[in-house]
């Protein structure tokens, strides 16, 4: 908007001279900010570099020598971990807000090298021997430590991503998007648990106060993983027992519709519609095709139809009563 | 011409800009419920994740009519000729309208996915019909995005509208033979800069006051093809493209090399200069585009040495600018001036890092020795237009 369009607004009074003045400097001053531009270069820096040394790594290992490679990644890890602690604020179970974005980026650099160093042990000199899942469990609580100590939501995202590996699954999108993963038992059964366990984590940072913004990232994985997993479980099993998946779902789904209803989340309230509706379109696609004569192909076409314009309905009274809310 | 009232997109472009002031706090409590009341209006425009899931639905919805619909006709005789896709356009077409100016719909998810919907059956009768291609489609296109994106203000229509006008002048230009051919990068040139200079021209002008999304989005689509026009790779490629030959070289070699080069830098002084975010974040985007066409041709050093040496310059030029702004210095701040209702609410920042690092480097179990590589993929993706 441009300054003759406030100035209309000064003379329907509705904004005072002041304000006007206070705004009018405002866009003399033009303050400009490289914020972004600032963060997507630490990124683009922190992502070159790590892949790049990674390759290097590989590449040279025959002849650099394993110890000169290890010193070399150890220091570079020490040298962030020591420019972040000399920057560090004191801990505290409330928000602490970063330094700035580039201690933020050495820190995940810091990060990334101590994860390649534990690797690199591990394949080299083989330190936690053929205890594999020491040798995710470890890094994984060494993650959790970072993320909470310095608060980086970064580190802490990863650290769940690390939690899903050491029990076995991942958190990948193009991973829970691929048809096969959710081939056996075993692996919805643990997807289950992991989503539900972030769940309670989510739940936990909030109502004891403990980090209570590190809410939305264990939420958000909390949700995907146990609604995903619970869909794999429907599809699963046979219509008998698929029955006590959907009931399951539906006690689900009215917690986390309630929750965000609550919390005014759009996000929340939009998952668990779209979710709801996958597996509600699942239901209804496998109770008709118990029919077996032509008339079925019309039944799902007219089912998705008809679906879709109610679910289109719900979604917009959703939004309306979140936004009176 | 806009299919949507216009006091009532005023009003909303007035709440949206008083609401930033408000945020920044210039504008006392007050002033602001005042100016929320007297710009009221009646549009159903819901939160951006509702939209993309009313989008979703709409499209199933549209999609599985539409299949009902076609399995009861065809059943009773054969559609295989242009009216059957140009029926459904106007049906959806005709909801859409319905949708817009009865039940007030704007950027809902409704309306632009019967928008899209709309325009793509359209043009698939087209093509059924004409068997048009090149030129004759490149037209019809052009034609129907600009009417669409003028009467829905919509900004990807404005982009598809532009991209085909590109195409039209190709295609047109092409005919005239092959000195066409010889001077194609040239005109493409110049019609993108002339666009340009005309959206900077009316960027602040009456008849655009409702099409700001487009604005946006058309002076990064030119500045884009500005540089792709005189980008060595695509320069070279299409010229092998078009006389089906396999060059070493081509004419004017060093010219395009310097454009290649030297534009994205040229973008991000003038960015810098005008304090013009399109333009300097264009340049940072194309600085990737330089080095990839250059890597295409030249190969200077290992790519582990690429990356590392790339990686290491990246985080020293942030390093400089950060101290070099750790306070506000000539105009410019490394300080966030106001919260990005989405990068808050998804924490994407977050979400970006853990699925570009999470699974670089961890110990492997039955890989064994691949080890560190990793991913880095996303570069850029933290920008955002």
């Amino acid at each position: 908007m441009n300054l003759n369009e406030y100035d209309e607004l000064l003379d329907e009074g509705l904004i005072s001279a002041d304000t006007l003045d206070r705004i009018k400097k405002k866009h003399a001053a033009g303050l400009f900010s490289v914020f972004w531009e600032l963060k997507t270069m630490l990124y683009i820096g922190v992502s070159l570099l790590s892949a790049g040394l990674g390759i290097l790594i590989y590449k040279n290992i025959d002849t650099i020598g394993h110890q000169v490679i290890l010193c070399a990644i150890a220091a570079l890890c020490a040298a962030c971990f020591a420019w972040c602690s000399k920057h560090k604020k004191p801990f505290s179970y409330e928000r602490v807000e970063a330094v700035d974005s580039f201690t933020d980026y050495i820190l995940l650099l810091g990060t990334l090298s101590f994860l390649s160093f534990v690797g690199y042990l591990q394949v080299q000199y083989e330190v936690f021997g053929t205890h594999y899942g020491m040798a995710t469990f470890i890094p994984m609580l060494v993650l959790f430590f970072i993320a909470y100590s310095f608060d980086h939501l970064g580190i802490l995202t990863m650290a769940i991503a690390n939690l899903a590996i050491w029990m076995g699954v991942s958190v990948t999108p193009k991973k829970l998007l691929a048809l096969n993963t959710f081939d056996s038992e075993r692996t919805i059964y643990t997807y289950l648990i992991l989503g539900l366990l972030l769940l309670v984590a989510a739940h936990f940072s909030e109502r004891r106060n403990v980090k209570r913004h590190f809410f939305f990232s264990y939420h958000h994985y909390g949700v995907h993983l146990a609604y995903i997993s619970l869909l794999a479980g429907y599809f699963y099993y046979d219509y008998g027992i698929s029955l006590i998946w959907l009931g399951l779902f539906a006690v689900l789904a009215w917690l986390i519709y309630t929750d965000s209803l609550a919390r005014k989340s759009f996000y929340f309230t939009m998952l668990t519609v779209v979710y709801s509706y996958i597996l509600v379109s699942g239901f209804c696609v496998r109770s008709i095709s118990f029919i077996h004569n032509e008339s079925v192909v019309y039944l799902g076409f007219m089912y998705f139809s008809i679906s879709g314009i109610a679910f289109v309905s719900l979604l917009m009274n959703l939004n309306k009563s979140i936004k009176k809310l | 011409m806009i299919i949507y009232n216009e006091t009532w997109l005023s009003n909303l472009r007035r709440l949206h800009a008083v609401e930033q002031d408000y945020q920044d706090g210039l504008v006392p409590e007050i002033e602001w419920h005042a100016v929320q009341k007297a710009s009221e209006h009646g549009f159903y425009s819901p939160n951006v994740f509702m939209r993309v899931g009313l989008f979703a639905l709409t499209i199933i919805t549209s999609v599985f009519s539409s299949g009902l619909l076609t399995a009861i006709v065809l059943s009773n005789g054969g559609i295989d000729n242009f009216g059957w896709p140009l029926f459904l356009a106007i049906v959806h077409y005709l909801a859409l309208e319905y949708q817009v100016r009865v039940n007030h719909h704007y950027r809902s998810g409704v309306d632009d996915a019967l928008l899209w919907i709309s325009a793509g059956l359209l043009c698939t009768s087209f093509v059924m019909a004409t068997d048009a291609e090149g030129f004759g489609l490149a037209c019809f296109v052009f034609l129907l995005a600009g009417i669409l994106s003028l009467r829905f203000t919509d900004a990807v229509m404005s982009a598809v509208c532009f991209l085909t006008f590109l195409a039209m002048v190709f295609f047109g230009w092409q005919k005239i033979g092959s000195l066409g051919n010889a001077t194609m990068p040239f005109i493409m040139m110049l019609v993108s800069a002339g666009v340009y200079r005309l959206i900077r021209l009316k960027l602040d002008s009456v008849e655009t006051r409702f099409y700001a999304h487009c604005m946006l989005v058309l002076q990064v689509a030119s500045l884009l093809s500005l540089y792709a026009a005189g980008n060595y790779f695509v320069v070279k490629e299409l010229n092998d493209m078009l006389n089906g030959t396999v060059s070493k070289s081509i004419p004017l070699g060093w010219f395009f090399w310097a454009w290649t080069v030297t534009m994205p830098l040229l973008y991000i002084y003038g960015g810098l200069k005008q304090k013009n975010a399109i333009l300097l974040r264009s340049g940072l985007l194309l600085i990737a585009a330089a080095a990839a066409t250059y890597k295409a041709y030249y190969r200077l050093m290992p790519v582990e040495y690429t990356l590392v040496l790339c990686g290491v310059a990246a985080l020293l030029i942030a390093y400089l600018v950060n101290r070099y702004l750790s306070a506000p210095r000539n105009g410019f701040t490394r300080k966030q001036l106001r919260k990005d209702y989405l990068m808050e609410e998804l924490q994407i920042e977050s979400l970006i890092v853990s699925e570009s690092f999470s699974e670089t480097a961890v110990p492997l179990e039955e890989n064994g020795r691949e080890f560190g590589g990793g991913q880095f993929g996303g570069g850029g993706s933290g920008g955002g237009f």
